[in-house]
């Protein structure tokens, strides 16, 4: 098989579930929201399977959450307190996209400097994927940027076949997961013909949806930073930050000091922060390096298609979507790919 | 600022703002061993002109309302506006697109030659005011949090990000995805985005947050069934002052 990983058939999805619920962990699934789906703590396991669209948020508020108090402290003493977390948790259902979006986040909370809280959250957190066999909506183009093939970061990637999965283990624990569960057998050569048959049929449903080959794209957005375009789209632009929040990839925070009433005791808070937001840029001196809307969107979309590009080699953009899904001014990744190759 | 003393005005509103610090319940006994209360009409009848911080709710909307309010001005060191009214304008501000005298009959009836009235305004119109506490009503975080900043030598923090942001926080569907406008996207967050979480549209009782897009906002509001002057009536609601 690909990646030479075992595949181990089971013989139920139920069974599988009960299995999981009946573990030490904390389990977070993919639920209905408001005809939308979130990840959200269950106790049933009722993934949507092929109906499935991308959660309004990622998974990345498990791993590096909004509002996050990494300590506490006393004003004006050296020491501080550290938050104990002792939670051990289970994202159960995440996508091809969210996966290859955390893997882009374990390098870039790890290169050069380690942020000890992201590396403990991640290291608590047992990565269960569903593999995808056809574009989950209009909006979405992970085949695109490359980000539909998922070979590494998941603990376990299920292939939902109806009432079964098929599932390939990517890691130590998840290895220890399934040998603890014991109503699984081993794949026969029939599994393995029905593995091959999905992944042919899977092959002719997506298409790239840009006009060129995503490791073009650092070359095309070098040279569109005087481009036109940035000026149209930022007078259609609210400024609004919601494509950053709803983005897998957007991991940029800022840092708060909070006092309690008793104006002694204070934690420091890390919040999430967008760059398309205006004070994302505001310096202590009252400057704002980006000041234009055009400015802030020409910087989000080179941050995705070319500056972490070029030193990580990869789309930093995953193609889940989201950010052209909600957005009330239709920005799409795609279109502006495309408007700038005209 | 060691222990401010600290007084409570109102001027045209519904003391709802006043409601929220009264409402703060067990964490007012707190809140009395950082400052001195020395004037807070809606929860005591002791009365002192000497203060450090003046917490101003309400709008002008009288004549005889500007030399007060410049009277508490020259007496605070601070002032800080609290909730719409005060801070943007709000409510009050729908009636100045009526003819004042009409304004006067609909609300008075006939006694209305007893009242003066004049557009009603924001207190920074006539004053200078250091801090503000947006929303309808203030929200007791912030008022908290301005507090224990101004006590402790901090820059108080005001969310320069639109509802949205904590809209999408909270993973509520978009209301414009729900065939309703809302004013998120131009509106200043801070309130956790209550209004949608709950069921409702934002109706911007923040004010504008800064540098918005109003074209595009109103360009979304057509595209989603509202005419112009529906979409304009909108923003008259809280931010009939701005325009
Ligand atoms: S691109 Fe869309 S979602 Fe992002 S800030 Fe602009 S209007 Fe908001
Ligand atoms: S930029 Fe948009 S499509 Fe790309 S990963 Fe972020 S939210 Fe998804
Ligand atoms: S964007 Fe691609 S990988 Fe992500 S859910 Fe949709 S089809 Fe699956
Ligand atoms: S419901 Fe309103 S605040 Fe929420 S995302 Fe939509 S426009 Fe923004
Ligand atoms: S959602 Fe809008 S109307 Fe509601 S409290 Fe927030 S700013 Fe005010």
């Amino acid at each position: 098989m690909k990646n030479q990983k075992t595949i181990i058939y089971i013989a139920n999805r139920d069974e599988f579930h009960s299995y999981l619920l009946s573990q030490p962990y904390n389990i977070y699934a993919v639920t209905e929201k408001e005809g939308r789906y979130v990840f959200a703590d269950v106790n049933e396991i009722n993934d949507p399977g092929d109906k499935y669209t991308p959660t309004l948020l990622p998974p990345k508020k498990y791993l590096y959450p909004d509002e996050w108090i990494l300590f506490r402290f006393k004003r004006g003493r050296e020491e501080i307190f550290e938050i104990e977390d002792k939670e051990k948790r289970i994202l159960f259902g995440v996508r091809p996209c969210d996966i290859n979006a955390i893997n882009l986040m374990d390098k870039i909370f790890s290169d050069g400097y380690n942020d000890n809280y992201y590396a403990k959250r991640r290291k608590d957190t047992i990565l269960i994927g569903i593999d995808c066999f056809s574009p989950c909506d209009d909006h979405s183009f992970c085949y695109s940027v490359g980000h539909l093939d998922v070979k590494e970061g998941y603990d376990l990637l299920l292939k939902d076949i109806g009432t079964a999965y098929f599932v390939s283990i990517g890691s130590k624990r998840g290895r220890r997961l399934m040998t603890k569960f014991t109503k699984v057998r081993e794949t026969t050569p029939h599994d393995i013909e029905q593995i091959r048959e999905i992944e042919k049929k899977k092959e002719g449903m997506f298409i790239n949806k840009f006009k060129t080959k995503v490791d073009n794209l650092p070359l095309l957005f070098r040279s569109s930073i005087s481009s036109p375009i940035w000026e149209e789209l930022g007078e259609r632009d609210l400024g609004c930050g919601a494509c950053n929040i709803d983005c897998p990839t957007c991991y940029c925070f800022d840092i708060q000091d909070k006092l309690e009433l008793n104006i002694e005791d204070g934690r420091r808070v890390r919040d999430w922060d967008g760059c398309m937001l205006r004070d994302f840029t505001l310096v202590g001196s009252g400057e704002i390096f980006r000041a234009s809307k055009a400015d802030r969107l020409r910087h989000r979309f080179n941050r995705k298609f070319h500056y972490l590009m070029n030193v990580y080699k990869k789309s930093h953009c995953v193609g889940c979507g989201r950010c052209a899904r909600d957005c009330l001014a239709r920005i799409s990744p795609v279109e502006v790919v495309n408007s700038l190759m005209v | 600022m060691k222990r401010p003393r600290v007084a409570f005005f109102d001027f045209t509103c519904c003391e709802g703002c006043q409601l929220e610090v009264s409402n703060l319940e067990d964490r007012l006994i707190d809140l009395t061993k950082l400052v001195d209360i020395v004037m807070f009409r809606e929860v005591m009848s002791e009365k002192d002109d000497t203060y450090d911080i003046a917490f101003v709710e309400g709008g002008i909307s009288r004549e005889t309302d500007i030399p007060r309010l410049e009277g508490i001005r020259k007496r605070a060191e601070i002032l800080v506006a609290i909730g719409s009214c005060a801070a943007i304008g709000g409510i009050n501000c729908i009636k100045n697109f009526k003819d004042l005298e009409e304004v006067k009959k609909i609300v008075y009836g006939r006694d209305a030659r007893y009242f003066d009235t004049i557009l009603a305004q924001p207190i920074d119109a006539v004053v200078k005011v250091e801090h503000y506490l947006y929303g309808c009503p203030m929200i007791k975080e912030e008022f908290l949090d301005l507090i224990t900043s101004l006590i402790s030598g901090k820059r108080p923090v005001v969310p320069n990000y639109p509802v949205c942001i904590e809209c999408k926080l909270q993973e509520n569907l978009c209301m414009f995805h729900k065939g309703v406008y809302c004013l998120g996207p131009i509106t200043r967050g801070g309130c956790k985005a209550i209004c949608i979480t709950y069921g409702n549209s934002c109706e911007g009782c923040r004010g504008l947050v800064d540098d918005v897009n109003i074209n595009s906002q109103t360009d979304i509001m057509k595209e989603h069934g509202l005419s112009l002057d529906d979409a304009l009536s909108k923003f008259k609601l809280y931010g009939g002052y701005l325009r």
